[in-house]
């Protein structure tokens, strides 16, 4: 037997790489293999978090940020967006039922929308027992503004999140 | 890489027949933007006055002339919205963004997109 002095840092440096290494390699080789061929498309640096909150919803179309003015944006400086995601939650315990509509539009230098109204994006109605989670993804990205409506028959509580991400999705 | 937008035309052109850039310009080797190579893709976003249909035309080159082009309607109900996304198969100096069509305005922006390293 030989032994051999070694600092507390280069112990716990052995403990750890060897055996948490060669587990790894074995049992997550799949989803290693997956996040290998993600890595360069992926940067979580650039995922932004556009608009977080809670929306009473009710019978009328309402904007994430509860109002009912259609000429209001929920999000706006979401240009450099490919993508956008909402993802959230509806609180009480009666089954979820919420629809909902995204809208867009491009504005000029000043803010001042090129247009009169939005263009349509896209609509969904969010069905799932309650207390679950649900996610919608907004495809057509680039635009400056996003207006999203809900609303539900059953008066609902959701809370929410619209994230962003850039320059993961190549369209 | 990351991507950058760039904000490269927000304006109104009265659309004709005859075919013209959105900087109004008739001349087909007049380019809309110059020393454009770094950007990878353009998302073009407007409200369209009337509602017959606009041809548009976005080509790419340098100033030994157009290389590539990409031809399209931009169709819808009048002041409805439109989006065009262009994404040129290689790096050009030039590129010209021109429409033609039955007499109206056409109220739009050009969003460039570039890759920068790090």
């Amino acid at each position: 037997m030989s032994a051999e002095r070694i600092t507390r840092r280069e112990m716990l440096k052995r403990l750890i790489v060897a055996p948490i290494g060669a587990a790894v390699l074995t049992t997550l080789e799949v989803r290693q293999a997956s996040a290998a061929t993600m890595q360069p498309y992926y940067d979580p640096y650039f995922v932004a978090v556009l608009w977080e909150g809670r929306t009473r919803c009710d019978s009328l179309w309402r904007s994430l940020k509860g109002d009912v003015a259609p000429i209001l944006p929920a999000v706006q400086g979401a240009t450099p967006y490919d993508r956008l995601y909402w993802t959230g939650y509806a609180l009480g315990s009666a089954p979820v039922n919420v629809a909902m509509r995204v809208w867009a539009r491009a504005v000029d230098h000043n803010g001042v929308p090129l247009g009169n109204g939005w263009r349509p994006i896209g609509q969904a109605t969010i069905q799932t027992p309650p207390q679950r989670w649900f996610r919608v993804e907004i495809p057509e990205g680039h635009w400056d503004e996003y207006r999203l409506e809900v609303r539900s028959a059953t008066p609902r509580l959701v809370y929410s999140r619209v994230i962003a991400s850039q320059g993961y999705w190549k369209e | 890489m990351r991507t950058v937008p760039l904000t490269l035309y927000v304006g109104t052109l009265p659309v004709e027949a005859t075919p013209k850039d959105v900087l109004n310009q008739a001349e087909p080797v007049a380019p809309t933007f110059v020393n454009a190579e770094s950007f990878c893709a353009f998302y073009w976003t407007g409200v369209k006055g009337g509602s017959a249909p606009i041809a548009y035309t976005v080509r790419g080159g340098n100033a030994n002339g157009w290389q590539w082009s990409q031809s399209g309607q931009i169709v819808g109900n009048a002041r409805g919205w439109f989006r065009v996304v262009v994404k040129p198969p290689a790096e050009y100096e030039w590129y010209r963004f021109e429409v033609s069509g039955a007499p109206q305005t056409l109220h739009s922006k050009i969003t460039g997109v570039e890759e920068v390293a790090e």
